[in-house]
């Protein structure tokens, strides 16, 4: 023991130490809120049975059972000692309880369900599904209503496992599904059915969610991390064995992003190994729940032959956001809290300028100025280390000569979209885009497309679409900005105006992205206020409003929509997440340009 | 009929305020409340549910806090108050059952990381907290992990600042004499 013993200020120190140390290893389960409102609205339905007899009943009677809710609802210790005086109000009395109106129909207080432990796709949260009801989201994507519809679309857009489309059975019993999906397959010359997994789904508002999946023979089983488990990377995924040579495949994943795990976890059992177990090094998504994958695959065809799914939960649950974001800073990229907006550290070296910075995976991208005239994209790791420009052989993401990028999107560390413009007037053409991409998957390619004259002009950055072929811009013609969608390689002859629920009339937009889920969100200013919008197909709504007349700089949004990033041109920031409310960050030097 | 009606969309109104107002605490607060309690029950599975209890009894009666700087402290004290019962239950409970593992064995092994960080020296401060009686620790805990005043110390579990003072002079020199001795 080293406790010096030379004052209590030592000692005040090393009692601290201990117990901010000790505190910072608990990190609560991440589904108490669900439990909470789940309480409540318990509550509230004890409560409203409750009125009417009260009011009916005699004053005796009235106060019993005044007396009786409220030990039963608002001290479930019953001996809890918070006292009158100083401390907040003490509950409802039985007098103020029996004048209470009894509630008539059209004011029935329907308790919220609690949004179910596991569920992690197609929503994360209850507010994610809600929001998603208000906006029509059912006539947009009913597959979300169908439970086997959902399952399908999980199994394809999520697991990746594009081939297992045959539905061999399902089961709907109430708020619960089961349906297991097959496909055929080839073993030395013939074909057969199989059954390769069970999707688990549980009514929620108006949508199915995704709460597991299982291998319907039950050969193949995770049993760490369990169902809803909080993990954090690496993570030991493991499970029992049943085979004689198998190998499974295993990935940690959230709702548009396959690639957290950049190398594939491997275990191999069944010939002589113990039950299998590996470790996943995983990037922190942006989102607070998804999921482990664990796939087998066919020594028949080399197709998925087993497939099994948990939902795990990520340290993002408690906040709804993630810890940290990126931004630009005093001319480099910074990391910085999500909290408050407080820098935590440089992520370049003060000798490079850095703009815009971007995170894809687990990589952070930004422009480097190399020239008065001409730029290109370099990339740190989100954990820190060295910096270096984006180049594959012989391809480059830099600006043409005579060129500098203003805008750009990046997939991951081979596709991007790269929006140029001319640095001298009068220059044709006025600008051209750049996509960088891998022709046939392998050699890596650039096509360019040139844009005569501007107006018509992008504005901000560009955003991929989830399916990697789409891109979507705020474009800005001689009199207004529209959200517009292009094909990625293709930009400039032509394009479809995206979220044509939105009058233009009602506010210009000037920054947008695109989340996870493919949803298209965008700031636009009003004049008295920012409206940051988001549109489901055709259909749009306002999530979140700043007042005052500021002009949008960027927006970032978080995994599927879970939190939002905005920023004006005066260097402002504001925080929002799903359910919760507008927080200005109060970074020590302005902020335009950020990236979560 | 109208003053019922009246009432009832003030009801209304009361409920999604009370509803809004438990998602941002528990935004902002939940986390750091479930370690309070943590420390002070050593078991975070009862500080959870102890914490959600707070929570649910905050939103019952969000009408009459309204504001949220009240309705943190109302939970906090709700907090050290069924933390304080949830210990002496255990207590009890403890009495009546068969020995039981020391605390530490019960308690989630940790990771490599976080065991890499929890020195020695540590390990004793937590000992010699978690031996004090249980106002003097209950001081410590909310005076060095939730930076509380004395003022607010003396709120959360109800008793005067003078009693802060002499809880927290007592703790500071038994956690002393203790880890004097442990040396």
């Amino acid at each position: 023991m080293t406790f010096p013993g030379d004052g209590d200020g030592s000692l005040e120190e090393l009692l601290r130490n201990a117990l901010h140390g000790e505190a910072d290893l608990i990190s609560p389960a991440g589904d108490g809120l669900a439990r909470i409102q789940q309480r409540v609205a318990t509550r509230r339905q004890r409560q409203w049975w409750t009125r009417p007899i009260l009011a009916l009943g005699s004053v005796t009677l009235v106060a019993a059972a005044g007396v009786g809710a409220y030990i039963a609802t608002s001290h479930p210790a019953g001996n809890d000692t918070i006292r009158t005086g100083k401390q907040p109000p003490i509950f409802p009395t039985a007098s103020q309880t029996s004048t209470a109106p009894s509630p008539s129909p059209s004011r029935t207080v329907v308790p919220a369900p609690a949004f179910p432990a596991a569920a992690f796709y197609p929503f994360t949260s209850a507010a994610a599904e809600s929001s998603w009801e208000a906006q029509g989201g059912p006539t947009a994507q009913p597959w979300i209503v169908d439970p086997v519809a959902a399952a399908k679309q999980f199994v394809s857009q999520y697991v990746l496992a594009e081939h297992v489309t045959t539905v061999m059975g399902t089961h709907i019993s109430g708020k619960s599904a089961a349906v297991t999906l097959g496909r055929t397959i080839s073993d030395a010359g013939s074909q057969h059915p199989v059954k390769v997994t069970t999707v688990r789904l549980q009514h929620f508002g108006k949508a199915w969610l995704v709460v597991g999946a299982d291998d319907p023979n039950g050969d193949l089983s995770i049993s760490s991390p369990s169902s809803g488990a909080r993990i954090s990377s690496p993570v030991t995924v493991s499970g029992p064995s049943y085979g004689v040579d198998e190998q499974v495949q295993v990935d940690v994943r959230a709702i548009g992003e396959p690639f957290l795990t950049a190398t594939h976890g491997t275990a191999a059992f069944g010939n002589g190994s113990a039950p299998w177990s590996t470790n996943v090094a995983f990037a922190p998504p942006a989102d607070p729940r998804g999921a482990v994958v664990v796939i087998e695959y066919s020594a028949a065809d080399g197709g998925p032959g087993r497939i099994a799914v948990n939902g795990v939960t990520f340290p993002s649950e408690t906040t709804g956001y993630p810890a940290y974001f990126y931004a630009e800073k005093n001319g480099r990229v910074a990391k910085m809290s999500s909290r408050n907006g407080a820098g935590l550290t440089y992520m370049t070296p003060s000798t490079q300028h850095a703009t815009d910075p971007q995170l894809a995976g687990s990589n952070v991208y930004y422009i480097h100025a190399d020239a008065a005239c001409g730029n290109s994209i370099w990339t740190v790791s989100a954990s820190g280390g060295k910096t270096h420009p984006v180049r594959h052989d012989v391809v480059a993401w830099a600006s043409k000569p005579g060129y500098a990028i203003s805008g750009y999107t990046v997939r991951d560390d081979r596709n991007a979209v790269l929006y140029q413009t001319a640095c001298a007037p009068g220059t044709t053409p006025a600008a051209l885009v750049t996509y960088e991409h891998f022709a046939n998957d392998t050699a890596p390619a650039e096509d360019i497309t040139d844009w005569p004259s501007t107006p018509p002009a992008i504005v901000g950055d560009l955003a991929f679409e989830p399916d990697g072929q789409h891109v979507d811009a705020v474009v800005r013609t001689g009199t207004h900005s529209a959200v517009r969608r292009y094909v990625a390689g293709g930009m400039g002859n032509g394009s479809v105006a995206a979220c044509t629920g939105f009058d233009l009339n009602s506010g210009e937009p000037d920054a947008m992205q695109v989340d996870n889920n493919g949803y298209q969100w965008f700031a636009a200013r009003t004049g008295s206020s920012i409206e940051v919008v988001r549109c489901i197909g055709a259909t749009q709504r306002v999530m979140f409003s700043i007042s005052g007349n500021h002009q949008p700089a960027d927006i970032a949004v978080a995994g599927s929509g879970s939190g939002v990033l905005v920023t004006d041109t005066e260097g402002h920031a504001w925080r929002w997440n799903q359910g919760g409310d507008v927080v200005a960050l109060t970074p020590s030097v302005p902020i335009t340009q950020l990236t979560w | 009929m109208v003053v019922g009606d009246q009432r009832g969309r003030v009801v209304d109104a009361g409920a999604r305020d009370a509803d809004e107002a438990l998602v941002a605490l528990y935004t902002s607060h939940y986390r750091s409340l479930v370690r309070l309690s943590s420390l002070l029950l050593h078991d975070q599975a009862a500080a959870e549910d102890v914490v959600q209890d707070a929570f649910v009894a905050m939103h019952g009666s969000w009408r009459r806090l309204r504001e949220p700087d009240k309705a943190v402290a109302y939970l906090r004290q709700a907090v050290v108050n069924r933390s304080r019962s949830r210990l002496r239950h255990l207590k009890v409970a403890d009495r009546k059952a068969p020995a039981l593992l020391p605390a530490d064995a019960n308690a989630a092994l940790p990771s490599a990381e976080h065991a890499a960080m929890a020195t020695l020296d540590r390990e004793h401060v937590l000992r010699a907290i978690r031996s004090l009686p249980q106002r003097q620790r209950e001081v410590l805990v909310l005076r060095y992990y939730a930076d509380l005043s004395e003022a607010q110390i003396a709120e959360a579990m109800g008793i005067s600042t003078g009693a802060v003072k002499s809880h927290a002079s007592r703790g500071i020199s038994a956690l002393r004499e203790r880890l004097e001795h442990a040396s």
